[in-house]
């Protein structure tokens, strides 16, 4: 049933990877890029993920957000379904394995791919090591991190390279693992960025010029900013991104972020998970300072402002406070 | 009245003088005030519900009658959603 085997090495947790086709593995393993610095330390413990490519004559354009989850409480399985029933994946606890059925017209997709048959499967049963998953920017400046949650869509990317042209270190582009030792700190997900046209546009004087190109196109950061990237960091704030024209950044209560963050991070499954999960992000949220940022394109006002915040210099700012 | 517990699967966290619960089985959460933090954390099915009412009349400064229509009203809406059991 499955021809080929490739393994992967995440965060110190490999991965068996097992398909009837290489062309899924090769996407996995290419565009999904964790850090390899990882590579032969210490391997806290292993999964198995079998994907099944089926023939089908579904024609997928842009890769869409549709989403549908169930958790089975006697089988102790999380069912995942993307693109309308062309990926299906079930999650076993017990076991701690992954089963994947796929639609070949799903290969299209690309990196895309990575987030829902690795990225999701993987968060799940990094829970139980203490390692909890969010959509989230991360950058560091000075030995301090700041967490940019949000939505796919509403401008981690942007934040992100507009942050490292004023001299912020990257730890995560969209992807980050969070764990507590003391104090919180966050694991670099895949060094890639899903990029689209508009925002390349924006950052041509450190991407260089490139041609229009449909839907999003993924970029290997460390690639492009070699001396830029980091391993991991000490998080010291939590910004939840709003969309908005705006720039504009405001203290949240910590229990305002830890609502936000919670329905941003939430994936109802087994109920354990649920718990610690829950609990994680609520401690994350009372230990951080918590801010709700809308920013259009003002990133001198954004990085004063952030200074003062992580170094405590107070002094006023062109960003406004409401 | 009687007692009431709050239900197994409920997780909650307490931010200064608000919470969040979440029910673990459905992926359901509700936020409650001050007052309903209050008698949330109050509901271990050790205190009696005429204990409870008399706590909040203290802790809120109203009255008994008051203090009692409200905790009634909002266990019934505990109940509802099944975040708490009889005890």
């Amino acid at each position: 049933m499955y021809q080929h085997s490739r393994q992967l090495n995440l965060l110190h947790f490999i991965i068996h990877l097992h398909s009837n086709d290489m062309r899924v593995l090769d996407i996995l393993c290419d565009d999904f890029i964790y850090n390899p610095k990882n590579e032969n330390d210490f391997i806290r413990s292993e999964f198995n993920f079998d994907i099944l490519v089926e023939d089908d004559d579904r024609t997928i354009g842009k890769p869409t957000g549709d989403f549908s989850y169930a958790y089975d409480f006697e089988a102790n399985l999380l069912h995942l379904k993307y693109l309308n029933g062309a990926i299906n994946i079930d999650i076993d606890y017990t076991k701690r394995s992954v089963f994947a059925v796929i639609s070949r017209s799903s290969l299209s997709c690309g990196a895309a791919l990575g987030n829902w048959i690795l990225t999701i499967p993987l968060a799940e049963f990094l829970k139980e090591y203490g390692m909890y998953f969010i959509h989230a920017a991360c950058l560091e400046y000075a030995g301090k991190s700041v967490l940019f949650a949000g939505k796919s869509g509403f401008g981690k990317t942007t934040i992100s390279l507009g942050l490292m042209k004023k001299g912020w270190n990257l730890i995560a582009d969209d992807e980050v693992f969070l764990f507590e030792k003391v104090a919180f700190y966050a694991v670099g997900g895949p060094e890639k960025a899903k990029i689209s046209y508009k925002t390349w546009q924006k950052f041509v004087d450190i991407l260089g010029e490139t041609a229009a190109f449909p839907n999003k196109r993924t970029i290997n950061l460390s690639a492009f900013f070699s001396d830029k990237m980091r391993e991991f960091g000490k998080v010291h704030s939590l910004c939840l991104i709003r969309q908005g024209m705006e720039n504009r950044i405001n203290r949240l209560k910590p229990i305002d972020a830890f609502q936000r963050l919670f329905s941003l991070a939430f994936l109802n499954s087994n109920p354990e998970s649920t718990r610690s999960n829950f609990e994680f992000l609520a401690n994350l949220c009372r230990n951080c300072h918590c801010y709700e940022l809308e920013n259009n394109l003002d990133f001198d006002s954004l990085h004063a402002f952030l200074l003062d915040e992580l170094f405590a210099h107070p002094k006023s700012i062109g960003l406004s406070s409401e | 009245m009687g007692a009431h517990k709050r239900a197994d699967e409920i997780e909650w966290k307490m931010f200064d003088d608000e919470s969040l619960l979440l029910n673990v089985r459905t992926g359901y959460y509700f936020r409650l005030n001050a007052v309903g933090s209050f008698i949330w954390s109050s509901l271990d099915g050790n205190r009696s519900d005429d204990e409870i009412v008399r706590l909040i009349a203290d802790a809120f400064e109203t009255t008994s009658e008051q203090a009692r229509n409200d905790y009634r009203a909002f266990i019934a809406e505990l109940v509802e959603e099944k975040l708490i059991l009889n005890a």
